[in-house]
């Protein structure tokens, strides 16, 4: 009567019914979040959202209204009559950090469960928190309707993050308090981008975009309205002008210099060539272009780029800069740039910190409250560049 | 005779505390109440006369129920004082004189207290100065501005001995510097761009929250205060600057606004704006977002500078 150790995929459990005895063995093959009604975008294996910045592969997952987790499972229960799988339960189970895999480590969730013939598991888990859940599953011997631990049959290795309506409510005071610090100190891009965040722009007042849960910049699965094909199409952009401040703090980014200064050297044989070209012994400069494009990570320079890091994080620069080279100093005297910088904005719960929060209200968007939509923002890039200005471009 | 009788009394008070080595709330409001009556300047006067020095009121060492009374009262005399000179447009001289009088008793300690105290005293002087450059005073200008208002690096080094450093040849030291060894006395070491600590504090995100007056003294953070504290200082050297240029250039406030730059840049080219950084944090240039910034336009909750809430509330 004891759960068996091992890895999930081999745990089963022996118990007696009808004189005989049976060895039963629950598999949990697929796991999603039945926060938004069947609507199977988020979900693991595979469909957890952008790698994580820790590494961690887990499910963030919010409440529905009712304050309550729901979750769908793919299972196979052997043996599969219906007799077993009325008295299969399945439940969540707090892990202990330390202990990941003990079970005498772990704490059950209250909740209910059924699952179907084909294996469809439902569960509602009044029981949850933020800090790492795996699923459990067992038989209710005794027939309490609640999983006991002696009951446990399988430890699925599938990790979830939960967030009821007391974090999120709770998040938002962060949140907001942090909105009005970047105000404060004159981050205005970084406070408009999270006000995006915290108070969406309300529907109809904007020219609706796409935004796909499979957008692999998309660190999580949440904080959108998800149809069934895993699109939101009744998402924002956010479009920063060229002549904004926010625009500015790009152009002027020691970050975005560090990554035109890279593609200009891709150049610099084709500039030295021109100027041993004896038919262009009469030009003092070389004019050309290059395309600047990649993703850019504004904590390269958090702290002298901290407008831009504040407001984007990392984003994607898609971009033309257009340079002239004095054949003197063979040094950049003339630079602009034209393009976009595209961007997601939604938060990583696995960086320490203050996505942490933000996190947590993404996961909340649509049940829990308004606040938490993911947006895109894109800037438009249409300026001079002075701090490429004396680059080197000798070879 | 008034003003006598009070320092008296707060003196005779103080003495009492100190022997008993501590009261009861009881015991403090009757002299709280006598200079509630006073308005700032009295009250200022009152505590010069009776020969108090800030530190008995406001310093580390100030008994608990003293520094809490006083710290209250000071703020709400402050903040009186700036209703009535905001209702009059801040037209005239007094409120600027009470204010810097203010800072430079303050200034005599350098206690957790008595540096938010400057702090708000100092968000004041700054929401005035852009209220009369605004007007276009004559005399509101860089040049003359006080050095009340300079913040001091050993202000700012006042919070890493609080945390128990001691100094070693930081006599010369700058602001930067001197942040920086606060940063690091609360563990924030990390060094990004050659600044230490710096982006730690500024992505630990909680310190945001912390920076209202309130709840600056309430639960004291010296991280907190010492960002606070650099904030108000980039406002008065970068924003002051900008809007006095912006003005004295011809500009209009009212036409100002961060999805189009052009006019702005176009009333200060960017070019000064290079000039106009604030080295302890970072910021390598200045813009229409420090403009808008001491004006408090646009704020995202209610009316008013978003730094004049945190330093009333």
């Amino acid at each position: 009567m004891t759960a068996q150790t091992g890895t999930w995929a081999i745990y089963g459990y022996f118990f007696s019914r009808a004189s005989a005895w049976f060895f039963l063995k629950v598999d949990i093959t697929k796991v999603w979040s039945d926060q938004l009604s069947s609507i199977e975008c988020n979900y693991l294996p595979g469909g957890d959202g952008s790698p994580k910045a820790s590494g961690e592969v887990f499910l963030m997952i919010g409440a529905r209204a009712d304050d309550k987790v729901h979750l769908k499972a793919n299972a196979t229960i052997e043996p599969n009559e219906p007799g077993v799988r009325s008295k299969v339960l399945f439940c969540l189970a707090k892990i202990d950090p330390a202990h990941p895999a003990d079970l005498g480590a772990m704490t059950l969730e209250a909740g209910t469960s059924t699952v179907d013939a084909a294996g469809k598991v439902t569960l509602v888990s009044s029981g949850f928190s933020i800090d790492f859940h795996v699923f459990l599953a067992g038989i209710d011997e005794n027939g309490d309707g609640q999983l006991s631990k002696d009951e446990v049959c399988l430890i699925s290795d599938h990790r979830l993050r939960l967030v009821g309506q007391a974090r999120y409510n709770s998040s938002l005071v962060i949140g907001t308090g942090i909105r009005d610090g970047f105000d404060a100190l004159g981050f205005s891009q970084a406070a408009d981008n999270m006000s995006e965040f915290l108070s969406p722009r309300i529907e109809g007042t904007y020219t609706p975009v796409e935004i796909s849960a499979n957008d692999d910049r998309l660190e999580h699965r949440v904080g959108l309205k998800l149809s069934s094909g895993c699109v939101d199409a009744t998402a924002q952009e956010v479009v920063i002008g060229a002549t904004s401040e926010g625009a500015m703090d790009v152009v002027y980014s020691y970050t975005l210099a560090d990554h035109i200064n890279s593609s200009l050297d891709t150049k610099r044989a084709e500039v030295a060539a021109f100027f041993a070209d004896p038919a262009n012994a009469g030009e003092e400069s070389y004019i050309g272009s290059v395309a600047v494009a990649g993703t850019v990570d504004y904590g390269d320079h958090a702290a002298l780029d901290a407008a831009a890091w504040l407001a984007f994080g990392k984003a994607v620069v898609d971009a033309t800069c257009f340079f002239r080279v004095n054949r003197t100093t063979g040094k950049i005297d003339l630079a602009s740039i034209s393009g976009q910088q595209t961007d997601l904005y939604d938060w990583d719960y696995s960086i320490a910190g203050t996505d942490q929060p933000f996190a947590c209200l993404q996961a909340g968007f649509p049940t829990l409250g308004d606040a938490g939509r993911v947006y895109k923002n894109r800037v438009e890039l249409s300026h001079d560049v002075p701090t490429v200005i004396g680059h080197d471009m000798t070879p | 005779m008034k003003i006598v009788r009070l320092s008296v009394i707060l003196i005779m008070l103080l003495c009492c505390l100190a022997e008993a080595g501590g009261t009861s709330d009881g015991s403090v409001l009757p002299v709280a109440k006598q200079l509630d009556k006073e308005d700032a300047q009295g009250m200022l006067v009152a505590l010069k006369d009776g020969g108090i020095a800030p530190a008995a009121l406001v310093g580390d060492e100030a008994p608990k129920e003293v520094l809490g009374a006083m710290f209250q009262m000071i703020i709400r005399k402050l903040r009186a004082e700036r209703d009535k000179a905001k209702s009059r447009q801040f037209e005239g001289d007094t409120y600027g004189k009470t204010l810097a009088e203010w800072a430079e008793y303050l200034q005599q300690t350098n206690s957790y207290a008595s540096l938010l105290l400057q702090d708000v005293v100092k968000r004041c002087s700054i929401e005035l100065s852009a209220a009369r450059i605004l007007r276009k005073d004559q005399g509101v200008n860089q040049d003359n501005q006080p050095t009340t208002w300079n913040l001091a690096p050993e202000a700012v080094l006042a919070l890493a001995r609080q945390a128990g450093w001691r100094p070693q040849s930081m006599q010369h030291a700058s602001i930067r510097q001197a942040s920086e060894v606060v940063w690091a006395s609360f563990g924030h070491t990390n060094i990004v761009d050659g600044y230490i600590g710096l982006v730690d504090v500024l992505a630990g995100g909680v310190v945001f929250q912390a920076m209202t007056t309130s709840k600056l003294m309430e639960h004291p953070d010296r991280v907190a205060l010492c960002l606070r504290m650099l904030n108000t200082e980039q406002m008065r050297v970068c924003s002051l600057e900008v809007l006095r240029k912006f003005v004295r250039n011809g500009g209009n406030v009212d036409r100002v606004e961060l999805a189009d730059t052009t006019y702005f840049y176009r009333i200060v080219p960017v070019e000064e704006c290079s000039r106009l950084g604030f080295e302890p944090l970072a910021k390598s240039r200045s813009g229409p977002g420090d403009l808008l910034l001491v004006l408090g336009k646009p704020g995202h909750d209610g009316d008013g500078p978003a730094w004049m809430r945190q330093a009333l509330e």
